[in-house]
């Protein structure tokens, strides 16, 4: 049985942000998750990961293909030459929650433009692009109040005859308020 | 303080992220999530067997051929539905022998057709074959063993109309095998 490890990329975080995340791998509930607005915090809205986006275990065949995780439900869809094997795949989730004064309560969300490389086995590479988010990129309502949760999926795009083992990556989520 | 706060945070957003356009970092904030994905290993698919529905006689009215897998069992059997008659006792379960990667526990996902046609030959006239399933046994006893110790048995269900021409029907199907 093939292990998913998603390994996280190490880099130098700021005070606060080892803080939260020290927080989370605690469990603390969700209400008190991930953002405070305050001084420390971003001044205008704050966002946290709540899941990475995994496409779970795919076979690969002598024909290139891609495997789509849908933002919105979660599912999965192969094409072309993959196969799809395993239960364990799902969306990546943010929360996001937006801080200080009142003023219009919507934002943006800007995902990768490009494709981002997952580094796999022996110097091998696949890549995820077309990235999607739900319930949508721009003009999300949001609240300072309570945490609005978007979902993002995308397109992974499998060589013929990939190598097996695990591949990994990072993409980065920007939210902009209005 | 808050002035102050406000711009150590800008600082920090800029290295972090510098494709912040100027101007927006104080309405803005990102977050870097992991990708994960897993290709599984391959596996050597050799057929050993074709899949032989057998003899039959269609009626007046359609039905079936059922060939059943018997689950840790090399034997097959047959039935039949609806006005088809099976005739001679010929007949078998595709099998294919998997080579597996070393490693415990072992778990393979098959990839069966959902339905395939036959067709006759010498002639035009078809037959719909659905229903495919299948059913793994390892065929060696526990400790070392063949390189190939896990065989694949598929059954099907033939559709069979009435008057079915007589023939020679024949087809191919694929499966796809992959080692979790």
């Amino acid at each position: 049985m093939v292990n998913i490890s998603v390994v996280e990329m190490t880099r130098r975080l700021p005070l606060r942000a080892a803080i939260l995340l020290g927080a989370l791998a605690m469990g603390v509930p969700s209400a008190a998750r991930a953002q405070v607005c305050n001084a420390t915090n971003d001044p205008s809205l704050a966002i946290a990961r709540t899941a990475d986006l995994q496409f779970g275990d795919l076979g690969a065949t002598p024909s290139a293909g891609t495997a789509v995780i849908d933002a919105a439900t979660g599912g999965r869809t192969v094409t072309g030459g993959v196969v799809a094997a395993g239960a364990l795949f799902n969306a990546g989730a943010f929360d996001v929650l937006l801080c200080g004064p009142a003023g219009p309560k919507r934002f943006d969300v800007i995902l990768p433009a490009g494709s981002v490389t997952l580094a796999g086995p022996g110097g091998a590479t696949m890549t995820v692009d077309t990235f999607t988010a739900s319930p949508k990129t721009s003009n999300v309502s949001g609240s300072t109040s309570s945490v609005t949760t978007i979902t993002v999926g995308g397109t992974l795009r499998v060589g013929a005859n990939q190598a097996p083992g695990a591949y990994t990556g990072t993409f980065t989520v920007i939210v902009a308020r209005q | 303080m808050r002035r102050s706060g406000d711009r150590a945070l800008a600082a920090i957003a800029v290295a972090l992220f510098g494709a912040l356009p100027a101007g927006a970092q104080q309405n803005s904030a990102s977050r870097e999530g992991s990708i994960g994905a897993a290709i599984v290993q391959a596996v050597s698919v050799q057929k050993s067997q074709d899949l032989v529905l057998g003899e039959f006689r269609p009626g007046e009215a359609p039905g079936t051929v059922e060939l059943h897998v018997i689950p840790s069992s090399s034997a097959a059997s047959r039935t039949s539905s609806g006005g088809v008659a099976l005739a001679g006792s010929a007949f078998s379960a595709a099998e294919f022998s998997l080579s597996a990667h070393a490693g415990a526990p072992v778990q393979f996902a098959v990839l069966l057709p959902p339905s395939i046609t036959i067709q006759r030959v010498g002639g035009a006239e078809s037959m719909r074959v659905d229903g495919f399933r299948g059913s793994i046994r390892e065929v060696c006893p526990p400790g070392p063993c063949a390189s190939s110790p896990y065989m694949l048995q598929v059954g099907a269900t033939l559709h069979v109309e009435a008057g079915q021409r007589a023939g020679r029907y024949v087809g191919t199907f694929t499966v796809t095998v992959n080692q979790l």
